[in-house]
């Protein structure tokens, strides 16, 4: 009597009680420990937003986005729990939030890391400049400017002083100093 | 009072400090509510439908009062399309989300090791669960109110009702669903 059977086993489950966790299950990835509990409230938050937000797809490609985008969120919110050992409400709020900036995640990390990326950039180019320098690869003769050849050689040398001093751009004028306009006395204009 | 002590009132758990829910706690130690007296597999489906029944409601929200805001200009609002729509709104999604939302905001926010919070969250449920009902009430009010209008539209044939090539739609409830399941058994089973 399979109905009979269903019937006891539908009552076995109704009567079988969960077993609370008496203290936090840890998982071990790449060996690093994650509070499992946390961390799987965090993922399901994610899948959620995911679900109700933005999986409204039309097309291969943006199917494709979406599934990246989400595995992109999931990985951020898993990595962040476990960084700052959340419990489960932080995961759960946490994980929405995250889902819900969604493709923003990019930009906001493309904020965060394109200033340093740029300042490590520089000083790399100037730390290697200034190798260059020290090792004494950077004396390029300048060559000097071309005279005309009848200015005996003692003169050159002062006319390109005088080049160097006058090649300085003059300081630019002082602005005129702004007069008060006649007959407005003040702000009002009376 | 300065904005510090306002600071260190709120560390200190406010005025939910002494409150009788704290109070209630801190005598009846329980990593369950009370109410469910220890038993686990009742307070994992209370997550669970709770859960599941906020993200669903708040889809149909979304569903139901984008369809009345990208009509707005075709319906007027008392036309039968949009009262039908507004009733559904009302008293289904607002009230269900309204409702369910409260209730998983208390299920999930419930620690016995913080009862000044815990007795915010049942406090907002308090206080939310009237504004869940009033909701409903007004779409009975609507439902009595524009009954012959809409009855006599719904009775005009053709009655092009196919249910069953409608479900793909449900793939996505579905989906939110089993994830709150599993949220839910993770809260309980590995904390």
């Amino acid at each position: 009597m399979p109905a009979v059977r269903i019937a006891v086993a539908a009552t076995a489950a109704t009567t079988l009680t969960l077993p609370i966790a008496a203290e936090p299950v840890i998982w071990h990835f790449f060996g690093v420990p994650f509070q499992a509990g946390p961390l799987v409230v965090g993922l399901c938050a994610v899948a959620i937003t995911r679900c109700i937000v933005f999986l409204q797809t039309k097309g291969k490609k943006q199917l494709a986005l979406d599934i990246f985008v989400s595995l992109l969120c999931a990985l951020v919110t898993a990595v962040w729990i476990q960084d700052d050992g959340l419990t489960m409400r932080g995961a759960g709020a946490l994980g929405i939030g995250v889902a819900s900036v969604g493709i923003g995640i990019v930009s906001i990390a493309k904020g965060a890391f394109a200033g340093r990326l740029k300042g490590a950039w520089n000083g790399f180019i100037s730390g290697t400049a200034e190798q260059h320098r020290q090792n004494g690869n950077d004396t390029i003769p300048i060559a000097a400017p071309p005279l005309d050849p009848e200015i005996p050689e003692d003169m050159q040398d002062q006319l390109r002083r005088i080049d160097e001093v006058t090649a300085t751009p003059p300081a630019p004028p002082p602005p005129p100093p702004s007069l008060p306009l006649p007959g407005f006395a003040n702000e009002y204009g009376d | 009072m300065t904005p510090a002590n306002i600071i260190k009132h709120l560390e200190a758990g406010g005025s939910a400090t002494g409150s009788l829910v704290a109070k209630t706690m801190e005598a009846v130690q329980s990593p369950l509510p009370p109410s469910f007296n220890g038993d686990a597999s009742l307070f994992v489906l209370n997550l669970f439908v709770m859960t599941g029944g906020f993200f669903v409601c708040i889809m149909l929200i979304g569903r139901q009062f984008g369809k009345i805001w990208n009509d707005r200009f075709r319906d007027h609002p008392t036309n039968p399309i949009c009262v039908y729509r507004t009733i559904s709104l009302l008293g289904i999604s607002v009230a269900g989300a309204l409702f369910t939302g409260a209730e998983a905001l208390y299920l999930w926010t419930y620690d016995p090791e913080l009862p000044a919070t815990t007795a915010r969250a049942i406090m907002a449920k308090r206080w939310i669960d009237p504004i869940a009902v009033i909701s409903l009430m007004v779409s009975a009010s609507l439902i009595v109110v524009a009954e012959p209008g809409i009855e006599s539209q719904l009775r005009r044939s053709p009655l092009p009702m196919d249910l069953w090539s409608r479900w793909p739609t449900l793939v996505r409830g579905g989906l939110v669903i089993f994830f709150s399941f599993t949220a839910a058994l993770a809260a309980v089973c590995l904390r």
